[in-house]
């Protein structure tokens, strides 16, 4: 596979995960919860940043693109983009318009999403500037390269702080963190919490199942192809569960979005040697 | 064009790196990232949410009284549909955020020895009380309203599914006279 062939498949994951996001947003916005009186009100949120703002020409943009007719064109200009970024060939001009417009536009719903928001929209914000670096009309195979290591070295740094607080955490060494996660309405589920209900050594496995690969997931970077394969197949695993049992789908999608870049860290490092 | 990438993409990096250390003097620096550009991928750890968070309201009026308390609907119990396509995740996300924040707050306040009526003036004025007062507003004008001058709300944590343990208040506000 070539440099733009991973991006292809990092741009399609990407992109999968986008509509799904900003279909939900569209979806909140249209129940009113960017309004004034909604969930999500600009008026208030915007309160934490006049001390910076004020009523300077900086706070009046701001207002008129992340209020509640703002938002909405904003959330419209992010889907034109997101089709261009499909259709458009790679490495012209129309797709680094589109690459560098949807990165302006993600970083504002991130801006407005300050409460509300989750670390899947991180992740796709390092996707959205990789694929802008890495397929736009400047790009060149070295900025590719470095992107592939940037998504990759995100994605291994985000597994590993995630064990490492983990295996800090008491509720997590003890086994009792993922039964206590799935009783809740908020990210649970009912059944599973139902059958994991005091199979004490079933949930020590399951949480030190998810410690051990989490702090060690960057090692697939080094090891043997098919041991890093196994460790790429066990997140995607990882991340599928979370899908079905936890509702987190946004993750899925931009944290298989770097898996990819991760397999071109991998395959390069193994030619060094 | 390649060094600039290679700054950026780099520069990049080693802020995330830092920005996994709960250094105390990071903290400061950290609150300046409005836009969250750099993350913290410290999912579910080291305290796992391990509980649900509600908010429960009632109404008085002149004519009325006080009224009984009444749950805002959140949460939804896990299904295939809300699995794939889940908006509402959101709403309960924006619910954990702004407690979390009332919590540091407090905690603020207190390791600052502030009176209780200047850490209730605090919190009264602080963006996650506003939000949770605008939305416990809506959801009240949107029902069968009765003509309530006055909302009161309480924040309640409950412990599970399968949990026996008594649900708890967090936070509960003063009556604040309806607009």
């Amino acid at each position: 596979m070539n440099n733009f062939e991973y991006f292809r498949i990092i741009l399609l994951l990407f992109a999968i995960g986008q509509v799904f996001t900003t279909s939900e947003l569209l979806f909140l916005h249209l129940k009113g919860e960017y309004s004034t009186r909604g969930f999500f009100s600009w008026k208030i949120i915007r309160l934490d940043i006049n001390t910076i703002t004020g009523d300077s020409r900086i706070g009046g943009i701001l207002d008129n693109l992340l209020d509640s007719r703002g938002f909405i064109k904003l959330l419209a200009f992010k889907i034109v983009c997101l089709i261009f970024l499909l259709v458009a060939a790679p490495y012209s001009y129309l797709f680094t318009f589109a690459s560098i417009a949807l990165v302006f536009c993600m970083l504002l719903i991130q801006f407005r999403s300050m409460y509300g928001g989750d670390g899947s929209d991180q992740m796709s914000l390092i996707l959205a500037v990789s694929i802008f670096f890495g397929l736009s009309a400047f790009s060149s195979p070295v900025i590719q390269k470095y992107c592939f290591y940037f998504i990759g070295l995100q994605s291994c740094l985000a597994y590993t702080t995630s064990g490492v607080a983990k295996i800090l955490s008491k509720k997590w060494r003890s086994g009792n963190a993922v039964y206590e996660i799935f009783n809740t309405g908020s990210y649970g589920n009912k059944t599973i919490a139902h059958l994991l209900k005091g199979r004490k050594y079933v949930n020590l496995f399951l949480c030190w199942t998810v410690i051990v690969m989490e702090i060690f997931f960057p090692i697939c970077l080094i090891t043997p192809i098919y041991i890093s394969i196994a460790i790429l197949l066990w997140g995607f695993t990882f991340h599928f569960l979370n899908v079905a049992i936890m509702g987190l789908n946004s993750f899925f999608w931009a944290f298989t979005a770097t898996y990819p870049a991760i397999i071109f860290v991998m395959l390069h490092i193994q030619s060094q040697f | 064009m390649d060094t600039c990438a290679a700054f950026i993409l780099g520069i990049w990096l080693l802020i995330s790196i830092v920005w996994q250390f709960q250094f105390k003097s990071l903290t400061t620096i950290k609150e300046l990232d409005f836009i969250g550009i750099f993350p913290n991928w410290t999912f579910f750890a080291p305290n796992p949410g391990t509980s649900d968070y509600h908010i429960i309201y009632r109404s008085a009026g002149e004519d009325t009284g006080i009224g009984e308390w009444i749950e805002i609907p959140l949460i939804s119990y896990r299904t295939c549909s809300n699995s794939i396509w889940n908006p509402e995740k959101r709403k309960v996300k924006l619910l954990i955020d702004c407690i979390n924040a009332l919590i540091k707050t407090v905690q603020k306040c207190r390791k600052e020895h502030m009176s209780e009526l200047y850490m209730t003036q605090n919190l009264c004025t602080s963006v996650p009380y506003l939000l949770i007062l605008n939305a416990v507003t809506k959801f009240h004008k949107n029902s069968d309203a009765t003509n309530a001058t006055h909302l009161q709300f309480t924040l309640v944590e409950s412990f599970g599914i399968e949990s026996t343990e008594t649900a708890k208040p967090i936070i509960s506000s003063p009556f604040h006279r309806v607009a």
